[in-house]
């Protein structure tokens, strides 16, 4: 063998051995960085979510003395069970007020049927239990349509807010006839429903128990927690 | 004579150890310089695996702190999206229904001098309108309506009066269909199945028509309240109350 093929062979060698080299080693140490840099990139990210979720969550706790005057509201609107006193108490006033005779009423068996199963955008949990009642009353026409009117003005609802000053009531149907004392006074029987929430539901379900928990602020450095003032929240 | 080289051989030109080896010795500085090469790409991917698996330990640490505070927080989430679904489905229920305030003053306004009621029975789509105490085929006529119903029973003084309220009714905001039942001029007090069955209220004076006729409204915008009050409905029609439901209440 000359010099001259020695010299090749040597310059070969060295170019397989480069080759494996970046093949078997710096390769897969490169790919590992890769790797590494989508596995960085995904906990970013995650980072990015729950940071997000901390937001929105703090938002909701800052907003939760109103929602929870809400929920209460909504709940003399649509309460956990019957209350039938108070909707007894409700007609009664109303009648007063409209200045008609409340005669009778009689309340039917709940039924299972969903009130809100129409409802776009209404979560599972906020179904309510359909409650049939009759109520019958007699009055004059006038005052029996001022009566129908501030029934179902317990509950006026606008584009942004709802208004409640008693039970949700639909009227399913009306009937007027002469009463027997003669026109002009009237009988009306009524056929309304009310709406009870649900049986597994309580007025405030998932109401946090310690609304004056600490905020926790997480930043790149780590977390930290600070009180938070007393929420002045009373059920 | 013969010129003799008095030069050293190895200080000679072009007679170095390089011309000696054949150039191994640049293959040999090549191969160094590519080791060196590789070695430094090799520490530094590696160094950069470090530390990117000492940012992936930082992140998913704080990413866990952050998951563990946003659970903390979740009650109130959950807890605002349980009043935004009850307002709304109140809002729903609340704007489905029917106004039958403005509808009985809508229809006062137009109901003429010469004409008197005997009895109105109302219903909402799917519902009966008036149960037993309205005749069976005004009844039918509302239940066929798409939106709210009432249905009518009275007495005029000539057919052209009940013409008249028919023209009338039209008028009066939401309606949408007045259909005439009967109209029949009777010979007695209580003239006319219809008006009869209404009860209560006597009959038409002799000579006069007693008219039944429903009047359509258009349903509410949104409609939830046929869907979840015709169960009810039915099952709540006065003086017809199911033996299987429970009364509670009191009775004047």
């Amino acid at each position: 063998m000359t010099g001259r093929d020695r010299l090749v062979a040597i310059i070969v060698a060295a170019l397989v051995a480069t080759v494996a080299a970046w093949i078997l080693v710096v390769g897969p140490k490169r790919n590992e960085a890769a790797k590494l840099g989508g596995q960085v990139t995904a906990a970013q990210k995650q980072l990015d979510s729950a940071k997000g979720q901390i937001a929105a969550a703090e938002l909701d706790r800052s907003t939760y003395a109103r929602n929870y005057q809400v929920v209460a509201e909504l709940g003399k609107a649509v309460p956990q069970d019957a209350e039938t006193p108070s909707l007894i108490y409700q007609l009664q006033n109303a009648a007063t007020q409209a200045r008609v005779d409340f005669r009778s009423v009689v309340l039917a068996q709940s039924s299972s049927s969903s009130a809100a199963s129409a409802t776009p955008g209404a979560t599972a949990g906020s179904t309510s239990t359909a409650q049939p009642i009759t109520i019958s009353f007699q009055g004059n026409f006038f005052h029996l349509a001022n009566f129908l009117g501030r029934i179902e003005r317990f509950v006026v609802a606008t584009n942004n807010k709802v208004s409640v000053s008693g039970r949700l009531m639909t009227l399913n149907g009306i009937n007027f006839a002469a009463a027997s004392s003669g026109f002009p006074h009237i009988t009306a029987t009524i056929t309304a429903t009310t709406y009870l929430l649900p049986a597994t539901e309580s007025l405030t379900t998932g109401a946090p128990s310690t609304p004056s928990a600490g905020t926790s602020t997480v930043s790149g450095s780590g977390s930290t927690t600070s009180p938070a003032p007393a929420a002045a929240i009373t059920p | 004579m013969r010129a003799v080289n008095l030069i050293p051989n190895e200080a000679r030109r072009g007679s170095g150890s390089s011309s000696r080896s054949g150039g191994a010795v640049y293959v040999l500085l090549g191969v160094l310089a590519v080791a060196v090469v590789l070695v430094t790409v090799y520490v530094l991917a590696s160094n950069r695996i470090s530390d990117q698996k000492a940012q992936i330990g930082a992140l998913q640490a704080q990413a866990s702190q952050a998951q563990g505070a946003a659970a903390r927080l979740a009650p109130y989430v959950e807890f605002a999206k349980l009043a935004q679904a009850r307002a709304a489905t109140i809002r729903q229920i609340a704007t489905s229904r029917f106004d039958w305030q403005a509808a009985l003053g809508g229809l006062s306004r137009v109901v003429p001098a010469n004409t008197s009621l005997q009895s109105l029975a109302g219903a909402v789509a799917g519902a009966t309108p008036g149960g037993s105490a309205t005749s069976a085929a005004a009844s039918a006529l509302a239940g066929n309506s798409a939106g709210p119903s009432i249905a009518l029973t009275g007495c005029s003084d000539t057919h052209d009066d009940v013409a008249r309220l028919m023209s009338r009714l039209r008028l009066v905001n939401g309606v949408t269909e007045v259909t005439l039942q009967s109209s029949t001029k009777g010979g007695g007090a209580q003239s006319g199945a219809s008006v009869s069955s209404a009860g209560g209220g006597g009959g038409c004076p002799a000579g006069s028509p007693s008219f039944a006729l429903n009047i359509a409204f258009a349903a509410p915008a949104t409609g939830v309240t046929a869907a979840a009050a015709s169960p009810q409905a039915a099952s709540s029609t006065p003086g017809t109350t199911a033996p299987t439901t429970t009364t509670t209440g009191g009775t004047k």
